[in-house]
C-alpha cells in the first residue's frame, strides 16, 4: 500500500466486542428515518463467514480437468445440478445444489484480510476517511423493532469491520461468544445473577424510574423523542423466557444437534436458525482458519493427520450449511431467510511449495441460498485454471447490492456520517437481477 | 539570413499578436476561465469530493476539489478526452454543456438549465474560444449583509420573522470591484437552522440560536455567524450568580444577550463540588467533604476548594491521566519500560506546573533512551511518520491533517505538500527504545511520487535533511494564530464543559467556527501572555459563573445550548466510572495485580489486565478515547443488570452495605448515607417518606434484598452516572 496504513487492528487482534460507557440518552448522530419497510424477500439472513479466504477450487469449483497442480488434492463429484461438480469434501451440499444459488465470478483487487474483508462485508473499499459499516449495522440501523433480541447478532466472533463503522458502536452487532470450558453459545449475563430473580428486577427497574421520573416529564412536555434504552432492551431480553430459550440448544432433538454436527460451526448453525424463527434481522457466524497456506489435505479435509472421518474445515462446513438449508426449508422459512456463505477471497489456482494456496481475489465463488434467489442456479464462471473470471464478473459491491435489495434496503438509501456526511447505502454495484428468483 | 531575417520579424508579429491578444482578454465581455468558469462549477457542486471533486474524479472526468487547482482542471476540460469535452465551433454540443443539463446520460444528473444565467456563462467560454489567460487576480472577497460590508469577524443579526440579503462583492488587482453574486458558492452547513435561497440570495432564519453561513468564491472562503435571538418575551440575561464578572462570563453574556435567551441559576453547593472535584482531581467527595462545604458559610468557600483541589497530589494524578489519555498512552514492544518511565516524566511535569509550551517543544522534539525518565517514548507514540504528524497536528494544532492526505484539504487552507511536508519532518526517526534521527527514510508525496520535502504547514520548506523538528514547535508556538495555544485552550475548555469552543475540538479551520470567537480571542491571547499557564487557565475556567450553573436536565437542553446557558453536564469515562462504583460501594475488589493502584486514574497501562474495566468499555487507546453514550450498549447493560461489576460490590459482605446493616442504625441515617455516597445529596422528603413506608411492610430477611435494591437504582441513576 503506497499511502498511509489504515488504522484497523493487526490481523491477529479480533474485537470481541467493544462495550461503550454509561452516559447521556443522547441519540447517535445519523438519526435517519426508518426507511426500510422490508418489501425485500428476506426478512432475516444469515451469513457464513469464512474468515481467511476459503479456497474455491477446494469447494464450489473444483477443476477436475486441469493439471494436478491446480486441480490439488480433492476429486471433484457430481451434484444435483446437471453439469456443475463441486469439491469432493462437499458430498451433502453437492446433493442440494438444486436449493443454491451460487456465484463463480466474484472478482475483487483486495488481497490483503483487512482490507478485503470489509469489501466483502460492507460493499465498500476501505478508505482512510470512513469506516464503512456492515450490512447487519445497516439493516438494525433501518429497522425499528419491538424484539427482545437485537437486530443484529454475531455468533462466536466478528471482524471490526463487520461493525457498524461511522454509524456508531449502537449498531455494533450484539455478540454470543463461545465458551470453550462449557461448550456453550450464549450471551454473557443473559441469566439472573444468584440471588436475583423476576420480582427483584422488576422492582429494581421501578426504583430506577422512580429516581429519573422528573427528568422523562420534562423530556415528554418537550415532546423530545425518547432515545433507544439499551437498558429497556437488556430488561426484555431478560425478562423474556422465550429469548432465554433462544440459546438452549439442548432443547432441540437429538437427531436434530446430530444433524448439524456438535462442532462449533454447526452448533452456530442451529442456534442461527432458532433466532430466525425469533426474527432476528441478519446474524453473522463466524468461522475461523480458512487462511490455508499449507497443508490442504489436513486442513480442509481431514481437520487432523490421518483422520478416518474427515472433520477438517469443508466437511464441518459441508455439514452445518446443509442442515441449516434443509432445516429452513422444511420448516417453511427458506424463502424469507437469505443465506450467504463467503470470505474475503479465494486462492492461487497453483499450489504452493507448502501444499496450499495463497490468497487469491481475482475470482472466487459465493454460495447463495434463500430469500428470494434462484433456486439451482450458477452464475458466471470461471476459467479453465479457475484464475480469471470467464463470464458474468461480478464485483463484491455489486453483491452488497443484491443482498441489500433482497432485504428490502434499496442501495440510494441514504445513512449520514457523524459530520454530516450523506453516503449511500450502496455505491458503486448494480443488482444482480439474473440471481433473483 | 533571410530566413534568419523572416523567423526574426514572425516571432514579432506573432508576440504583437499575443500583446494584442492579451489587451483582447482584458476586455470584460471576455469569459476568464478562474474567475467565471470554475466558480460555476464550485457552485453547481460539480467539483465536489462526492462528484468530480473525488481523488479519483467520477466517470472518468477529474476536477480538483472545489477548483483549488485551475490549471489542471483546464488541461482536463480543454486538451483531455481528445478535447471532445469542449465543442468550439457548436458550444452546445460540448460534453461541458450536455452533461450537466443531463441532454447526456449524466449520473449526477441535470444540474444545470439550459439558457440560465451559470449555462449562459460556460456557453460563452467555449464560443469565445474555451481558453485560460490569467487577466484578473482575486485580491479580496467581500460580503456584505443588507447592503453593509462586513469585517472578518462581524455576526449577522438576524431575528426570526425578518429576512436579509448577502451580496458578494470580488476586489481585483487594477480593476473596479464587482458583484459576483452569480459565481459565488453558499453553503448552509444546519439546513433546519437557516434558509438560503441562492438565486434571490435571500437569508431566513428558521429557529433562534447562532447559525453559520460558508461563502466559497476562487481560493476565498468566508465563514458568516448568523445570530437569531429567542422570540418569547424579551427577557434579558439573568444577572450571573455570583461574585464580580469574569472576562469569561462577559463575552458569554453579550452574546447571551444578543439572543434573548437566559441563563440558568448556578447549582446548588453539593452538586458543584460534585462537579469541580470529578474536572480537577477526578473523583466525588467523602460524605465529610460533602458536608463540611455544604454547611459552611465562609463567602469564599469556592474559591478556597479550588485552591485545595489544585494543590493536592491528587490532581497531579488526575492530569497525568487526562494527558495521557489524550496521547493514547500505550504499551510499545520496542520498549518494554517505556510506557512507565514516561508516564513519570509527565508526571513530574504536571508536578512542576511547567509552562505548557516547554512541555509541548519537549515532547515534539525527543529523543533518547525510552528507558530513561525523559520524553522519548512519546515517539512510539505512532507507528510511522504520517501517523505522527496526523497526531501533533490534532493534538497540539487543533487541526485534522490528514484530510489532506489524498488531496488538498477540502474546508481549509491545508494541501497535500502541507500534510507530506509535515510527515517528512518526522520520517528519518527511529522508534525503538533508543529514539534517533537517522540517515534515511523519507515519505513518499503521492501528488509528486518523489520523497517529500519536510516543509511547515503552509509556510516554508526546510533546505536541509535535519531534525527539524525544534523549527516545528517553535513555529507552532510563535504563529501568528497562535496554534498550540489556541488549540490548548480549547481542548481544556472541552474539559471543563464538555465541549470546545471549536467543536470537535481538533478540527478548527476557517469553515468550522468558534461559537464565541472573541472569547476564544482572549483566552488564547491570555493564555499566551501567562507562559502557558495551564493551572491559570484552569482557574479562569472554573471561577466563572458560566461554569457553575446548574446543568441542563435533559437531552434537548443540552443539544442546543451553544450559548452555555447552562453548566455543563458530561460523560465520565469508564476508569473514573469504576472509582466512582467502588468509592459509593466501598469495594475492596483490587483493580488491577499491582497493589500500588489504588484508583484505576493510576493504572499507567490501559492493557494491564482487568475484566471490570474492560466490562465497563474502558479505551484501548488505539484510536482516540471518545466518550460514547449509554444506549449504544447492550452488552453493557445485561452486564449492568445481571452481571458481576455492580451485583458484586453491592453484595459483599465485606462491602459498605453490609457492614451498615450490621451496626443496626436507625434505617433513616443508613437510608441518607446511602443517598450521600451515591448522589452527593440528602433523600427528597418523599423519596425518605417511600422508601420507609415499603420497608416497614416487608420481613426481615426480605429487608435486606430491598436495601441492595435501592442501592442498585441509585448506582444506575443518571445523576451518579454521569458528570452534573
Amino acid at each position: 500500500m503506497a499511502h498511509r496504513s489504515i488504522s484497523f487492528p493487526r490481523r491477529d487482534f479480533l474485537q470481541i466486542g467493544s462495550i461503550p460507557l454509561l452516559g447521556l440518552g443522547l441519540t447517535a448522530f445519523g438519526a435517519t428515518p426508518i426507511l426500510c419497510d422490508n418489501q425485500g424477500s428476506a426478512k432475516s439472513c444469515i451469513l457464513i463467514w469464512l474468515d481467511g479466504g476459503p479456497s474455491h477450487l477446494e469447494t464450489f469449483d473444483p477443476k477436475p480437468s486441469a493439471p494436478l497442480e491446480v486441480r490439488g488434492p480433492f476429486q471433484s463429484i457430481p451434484t444435483s445440478m446437471p453439469g456443475i461438480a463441486f469439491s469432493e469434501v462437499m458430498p451433502n451440499l453437492a446433493g442440494i445444489a438444486d436449493k443454491l444459488c451460487l456465484i463463480r465470478s466474484v472478482t475483487s483487487p483486495l488481497g490483503e484480510h483487512n482490507i478485503a474483508n470489509h469489501y466483502l462485508l460492507t460493499g465498500y473499499q476501505p478508505s482512510p476517511s470512513l469506516t464503512y459499516p456492515s450490512f447487519g449495522s445497516v439493516v438494525s440501523h433501518l429497522r425499528e423493532s419491538a424484539n427482545p433480541l437485537p437486530a443484529y447478532m454475531a455468533l462466536n466472533e466478528f471482524r471490526p469491520t463487520a461493525g457498524a463503522g461511522f454509524l456508531g458502536p449502537r449498531f455494533d452487532p450484539f455478540l454470543v461468544p463461545h465458551n470453550p470450558k462449557s461448550g456453550e453459545l450464549s450471551p454473557k449475563d443473559l441469566t439472573f445473577y444468584p440471588g436475583l430473580d423476576e420480582a427483584r428486577l422488576i422492582r429494581r427497574k421501578n426504583f430506577l424510574e422512580q429516581l429519573e421520573q422528573q427528568d422523562r416529564q420534562i423530556e415528554s412536555k418537550e415532546g423530545s423523542p425518547k432515545p433507544y434504552s439499551a437498558l429497556e432492551q437488556a430488561y426484555r431480553m431478560t425478562l423474556s423466557r422465550d429469548t432465554q430459550r433462544a440459546f438452549r440448544l439442548e432443547e432441540e432433538s437429538p437427531q436434530m444437534q446430530q444433524r448439524y454436527g456438535d462442532r462449533l460451526l454447526g452448533q452456530c448453525c442451529l442456534l442461527a436458525r432458532r433466532l430466525v424463527e425469533r426474527n432476528v434481522a441478519f446474524i453473522n457466524i463466524h468461522n475461523n482458519d480458512w487462511d490455508t497456506h499449507a497443508d490442504l489435505l489436513r486442513r480442509l479435509k481431514e481437520g487432523y493427520a490421518g483422520a478416518k472421518v474427515g472433520v477438517g474445515l469443508v466437511p464441518l462446513l459441508d455439514q452445518a450449511v446443509s442442515a441449516l438449508i434443509e432445516d429452513l426449508e422444511s420448516r417453511g422459512l427458506l424463502d424469507s431467510t437469505l443465506v450467504v456463505v463467503m470470505g474475503e477471497f479465494g486462492r492461487t489456482p497453483k499450489i504452493n511449495s507448502t501444499g496450499g494456496r495463497d490468497h487469491w481475489p481475482r475470482v472466487f465463488s459465493v454460495m447463495l441460498a434463500g430469500g428470494g434467489v434462484k433456486k439451482g442456479y450458477v452464475h458466471g464462471s470461471s476459467d479453465r485454471t479457475g484464475e480469471s473470471p470467464l463470464e458474468g464478473a461480478v464485483t463484491p459491491a455489486d453483491l452488497a447490492c443484491t443482498i441489500y435489495s433482497l432485504l428490502g434496503i434499496s442501495a440510494e438509501t441514504t445513512l449520514t456520517t457523524p459530520d454530516g456526511r450523506p453516503i449511500r447505502v450502496n455505491q458503486s454495484g448494480e443488482i444482480l437481477k439474473e440471481l433473483l428468483a | 539570413m533571410i530566413r534568419c531575417i523572416l523567423a526574426f520579424l514572425l516571432c514579432n508579429l506573432l508576440c504583437l499578436a499575443t500583446a494584442a491578444a492579451e489587451t483582447l482578454s482584458l476586455d470584460t465581455s471576455q469569459i476568464e476561465f478562474d474567475d467565471e468558469v470554475i466558480p460555476i462549477l464550485t457552485r453547481a457542486g460539480c467539483n465536489s469530493g462526492s462528484c468530480h471533486g473525488a481523488a479519483v474524479g467520477r466517470g472518468g472526468f477529474h476536477l480538483s476539489l472545489w477548483g483549488s487547482n485551475p490549471q489542471e482542471d483546464y488541461t482536463e476540460i480543454a486538451r483531455e478526452f481528445e478535447g471532445r469535452r469542449l465543442n468550439i465551433k457548436q458550444p452546445v454540443e460540448s460534453l461541458l454543456l450536455k452533461k450537466p443539463t443531463g441532454t447526456i446520460d449524466h449520473e449526477g444528473g441535470a444540474i444545470l438549465d439550459v439558457d440560465s444565467q451559470s449555462w449562459k456563462i460556460l456557453h460563452d467560454w467555449i464560443q469565445q474560444g474555451g481558453k485560460r489567460t490569467l487577466a484578473k487576480r482575486l485580491t479580496r472577497l467581500e460580503i456584505q449583509f443588507n447592503q453593509t460590508s462586513l469585517t472578518s469577524d462581524a455576526a449577522i443579526f438576524l431575528p426570526l420573522d425578518r429576512s436579509g440579503t448577502l451580496s458578494a462583492v470580488a476586489h481585483f488587482d487594477s480593476l473596479p470591484a464587482k458583484n459576483i453574486n452569480h459565481l459565488v458558492a453558499v453553503t448552509i452547513p444546519d439546513a433546519s437552522g437557516l434558509e438560503f435561497d441562492l438565486p434571490s440570495m435571500q437569508l431566513t432564519a428558521l429557529r433562534p440560536g447562532i447559525h453559520t453561513v460558508i461563502v466559497r468564491y476562487g481560493d476565498q472562503v468566508h465563514t458568516l455567524q448568523v445570530l437569531t435571538p429567542q422570540t418569547s418575551t424579551a427577557q434579558t440575561a439573568s444577572a450571573s450568580p455570583s461574585g464580580p464578572q469574569s472576562m469569561i462570563d462577559l463575552w458569554l453574556d453579550q452574546r447571551r444577550e444578543i439572543l434573548k435567551q437566559q441563563a440558568a441559576p448556578a447549582a446548588d453547593d453539593a452538586t458543584l463540588l460534585r462537579r469541580v472535584m470529578l474536572d480537577l482531581i477526578g473523583r466525588a467527595p467523602m460524605l465529610e467533604e460533602i458536608d463540611e462545604y455544604v454547611k459552611s458559610s465562609d463567602f469564599d468557600k469556592y474559591e478556597r476548594l479550588i485552591e485545595r483541589l489544585m494543590s493536592s497530589p491528587e490532581y497531579v494524578d488526575f492530569w497525568t491521566y487526562h494527558w495521557t489519555r489524550v496521547f493514547g498512552l500505550r504499551p510499545n514492544s520496542n520498549a518494554p519500560e517505556g510506557l512507565q518511565r514516561f508516564y513519570q516524566w509527565m508526571h513530574e511535569q504536571i508536578a512542576a506546573d511547567r509552562n505548557w509550551d516547554t512541555v509541548t517543544r519537549e515532547l515534539i522534539t525527543a529523543s533518547g533512551d525510552c528507558h530513561a525518565k525523559s520524553p522519548a517514548f512519546f515517539m512510539l507514540l505512532a507507528n510511522d511518520p504520517r501517523q505522527q504528524a496526523e497526531q501533533l497536528s490534532r493534538w497540539f494544532m487543533g487541526v485534522r491533517m490528514e484530510c489532506a492526505n489524498c488531496h488538498d484539504h477540502p474546508l481549509d487552507r491545508w494541501k497535500q505538500d502541507d500534510y507530506h511536508g509535515l510527515a517528512a519532518v518526522f520520517a528519518r526517526i527511529e522508534r525503538k527504545q533508543f529514539v534517533r534521527w537517522l540517515d534515511r527514510g523519507a515519505v513518499t508525496n503521492p501528488r509528486t511520487g518523489l520523497p517529500a520535502i519536510a516543509q511547515l504547514p503552509g509556510g516554508p520548506r526546510f533546505s536541509s535533511s535535519g531534525d527539524v523538528r525544534s523549527e516545528l514547535a517553535t513555529w507552532m508556538i510563535e504563529h501568528p494564530d497562535s496554534l498550540l495555544a489556541r488549540a490548548t485552550v480549547n481542548r481544556i475548555w472541552y474539559h471543563f464543559f464538555g465541549r470546545g469552543l471549536v467543536q470537535p475540538i481538533d478540527d478548527m479551520r476557517l469553515t468550522n467556527p468558534a461559537t464565541h470567537p472573541q472569547l476564544l480571542e482572549e483566552l488564547t491571547e491570555s493564555f499566551r501572555s501567562h507562559h502557558y499557564d495551564v493551572a491559570h487557565l484552569v482557574r479562569q475556567i472554573v471561577l466563572s459563573s458560566a461554569y457553575r450553573r446548574r446543568a441542563p436536565a435533559t437531552a434537548t437542553e443540552s443539544q442546543l445550548d451553544l450559548t452555555y446557558n447552562f453548566g455543563p453536564r458530561k460523560i465520565v469515562s469508564p476508569d473514573i466510572l469504576l472509582d466512582l462504583i467502588d468509592t459509593a460501594t466501598g469495594s475492596l475488589i483490587p483493580i488491577s495485580n499491582d497493589e500500588s493502584v489504588k484508583r484505576s486514574i493510576q493504572l499507567q497501562d490501559p492493557t494491564a489486565p482487568s475484566p471490570t474495566l474492560d466490562a465497563l468499555g474502558r479505551c484501548s487507546r488505539s484510536e482516540t478515547c471518545q466518550p460514547v453514550s449509554a444506549t449504544s450498549s447492550l452488552t453493557l447493560m445485561l452486564h449492568w443488570i445481571n452481571g458481576e461489576t455492580l451485583n458484586e460490590r453491592i453484595q459483599n459482605e465485606r462491602h459498605w452495605l453490609k457492614l451498615k446493616l450490621r451496626e443496626n442504625l436507625d434505617p433513616t441515617e443508613t437510608h441518607n448515607q446511602m443517598y450521600l455516597r451515591t448522589l452527593c445529596r440528602y433523600p427528597q422528603e418523599n423519596e425518605r417518606y417511600l422508601f420507609l413506608k415499603s420497608l416497614e411492610q416487608l420481613s426481615e430477611r426480605e429487608r435486606e434484598d430491598f436495601w441492595e435494591d435501592v442501592f442498585w437504582a441509585l448506582l444506575s441513576s443518571k445523576d451518579f452516572l454521569e458528570n452534573r
